[in-house]
């Protein structure tokens, strides 16, 4: 049962990892807090859901359905919401919240017209396996390896691409120090752009894992989902990849266990409360007075 | 009758979007007066049971003032987005825990209220008392401590403004509003769904003031009242109203960065002060 419950919990952690690695890489090239970065994932998880049912039900199709449908869709953001805004370089500045605006501006329209096309309630999602694995005691779903397996393999391609190539090396610099970087001839818009693809790149893997796991999307899954990986990275501390990532697993363990030995309805409230006494201490606590 | 509903609920939203402006004077994103307005409006359903309405409404809004003064006392010194994340997960996780209670009324939402208002004096009456106060302290030298704190805290501690304490009082106002606002909304529809402890109307309630824009408290409240109003208008198509009010908020964002009514202390005005 605890086994269990611990594989469980890694298998939707590394769906919220996922997540928040998006949203870092968001983060680390623009400095900006992507607020429809949630819809971006639902967009994924419904183009998959579209492909399977009008073309072909075949896993790893659906998935580039669902990176192509959230690139769609995260660009469609960037271009709309977010460019337009000119450079914000700074989370703390009021310009920010401009940003913030304009980009829950654009999560209601891309969740509403969802709603519109595909109805409010919770669609069935084909899972690509049903089987079980026998270990021992243990019996662990076919979907939990798969998904465990998926997010290593994304997370080294990712790791891979930032460390060792070009690209990779132009969107570290571009984080580092933007005008720095435009100053020895990097295009800025350019990376830009890519981070954008990156990232929703990522959503879109993160929304085929989740409605793997769930067995259902609907249209509101971008807003829970999004704003869970949002306090998911702002504890793992913003543009820290790794704290993300290991935040994200704790809390998929956390709401695990929660589900599995207290109750599912404060699956939301455990995770929610350990990662806010978590920034309150970290932040808040231990801050020095000015 | 219609109309009559409209007005309430054009007063009630502006009473919220000046309990939103306040901590927006001192430069903080409260976002979790869904919340805050929620326990106001269940605190004045179970008073108007013992006493009389005004009074009822004056509960909710201590209720209010007491729940935001501890989600700021939590917050206490977090920095500006922090903070703003922060508050917004408390407020989901207020909304989950009201689901859970039976005394609040579980997932179906909170409808133990005594009595029904129709007119909208008592609105009226509590909007422009706060509209008075809120045109005497727009005066007064404690904004002018507030637009400090906002521009620059350590200018405002080394002028000797209790930076914090000025910040709690500024939350715990707004607080206080939003309490009333919960309690005449309860008193006019009759319900509060566990949907309205959440981000959904925290995130609506800010709106109002980065719409309106939060130089002065005009801008909250014309943004209150424009908001309100458009959703309405737009109920020949009720599938894409949500749609428009998105498109709205997109557009007026590349338009009026800095609000649609911002006289004094404006973000461009704070840009320049800033120098950059």
């Amino acid at each position: 049962m605890f086994g269990e419950q611990i594989l469980n919990g890694l298998g939707i952690g590394c769906a919220y990892a996922l997540i928040a690695a998006g949203y870092n890489v968001i983060f680390g090239v623009l400095k900006i807090v992507n607020l429809a970065y949630g819809e971006v994932f639902m967009a994924g998880a419904f183009s998959a859901l579209v492909f399977a049912r009008f073309v072909s039900p075949n896993p790893i199709l659906m998935c580039l359905a669902s990176i192509v449908g959230a690139s769609i869709t995260g660009l469609l953001v960037h271009f709309v919401a977010v460019k337009p805004l000119g450079n914000v370089s700074n989370v703390n500045s009021p310009r920010h919240l401009s940003v913030v605006v304009s980009t829950i501006g654009c999560s209601l329209v891309l969740q509403n017209l969802a709603l519109e096309a595909f109805g409010g309630y919770t669609q069935p999602f084909p899972r690509f396996t049903d089987g079980f694995i026998t270990v021992g005691r243990w019996h662990i779903e076919d979907v939990l390896i798969v998904n465990l397996l998926v997010t290593v393999l994304v997370g080294f391609t990712v790791s891979f691409l930032i460390r060792r190539t070009n690209v990779g090396l132009r969107l570290r610099a571009v984080s580092d120090n933007q005008v720095l970087a435009q100053s020895v001839g990097i295009n800025v818009n350019a990376d830009a752009v890519f981070s954008v693809v990156l990232s929703s790149a990522l959503a879109g893997v993160a929304a085929i894992l989740i409605s793997q796991t769930s067995g259902g999307i609907s249209p509101f899954m971008g807003s829970m989902y999004g704003f869970k990986g949002l306090v998911i990275v702002i504890v793992g501390g913003l543009g820290n990849t790794v704290g993300g990532i290991l935040t994200a697993l704790v809390t998929g363990l956390l709401e695990a266990l929660t589900t599995g030995y207290i109750s599912s309805s404060y699956r939301d409230a455990v995770a929610f409360g350990v990662l806010v006494s978590f920034i309150v201490a970290r932040y808040s606590l231990t801050s020095r007075r000015r | 009758m219609y109309l009559n509903q409209i007005a309430v609920f054009v007063m009630v939203n502006c009473i919220l979007a000046l309990s939103c402006y306040l901590p927006l004077t001192v430069g903080r994103l409260f976002i979790c007066y869904g919340a805050v307005m929620s326990i106001g409006g269940v605190v004045a359903a179970e008073a108007a049971y013992f006493v009389p309405m005004p009074l009822a409404l004056l509960c909710g809004g201590v209720a209010g003032l007491l729940y935001a003064g501890l989600v700021g006392l939590i917050c206490w010194r977090l920095e500006e987005f922090l903070f703003a994340v922060v508050t917004l997960a408390i407020g989901e996780l207020t909304k989950v825990l009201v689901m859970n209670s039976a005394a609040m009324g579980g997932p179906l939402g909170f409808k133990n209220v005594s009595a029904i208002l129709v007119s909208p004096s008592y609105p009226l009456v509590f909007l422009s008392s706060f509209v008075v106060v809120l045109i005497y302290f727009e005066k007064s030298l404690m904004r002018k401590a507030f637009h400090f704190i906002k521009y620059s805290e350590v200018t405002a501690a080394s002028l000797g403004i209790p930076v914090e304490k000025y910040r709690l009082l500024a939350i715990s106002a707004g607080g206080f509003l939003a309490g009333v606002a919960g309690g005449l909304y309860i008193h006019t529809v009759g319900i509060i769904e566990p949907r309205m402890f959440g981000f959904e109307s925290s995130i609506q309630i800010l709106m109002f003031s980065l719409l309106g824009g939060y130089g002065y408290f005009l801008g909250p409240l014309v943004g209150a009242i424009i908001l309100t109003i458009t959703p309405e208008t737009l109920r020949f198509s009720t599938s894409f109203r949500l749609v428009f009010y998105g498109l709205v908020l997109l557009l007026s964002t590349r338009l009026w960065p800095d609000g649609w009514f911002s006289k004094r202390f404006s973000i461009s005005k704070m840009r320049e002060l800033r120098g950059s």
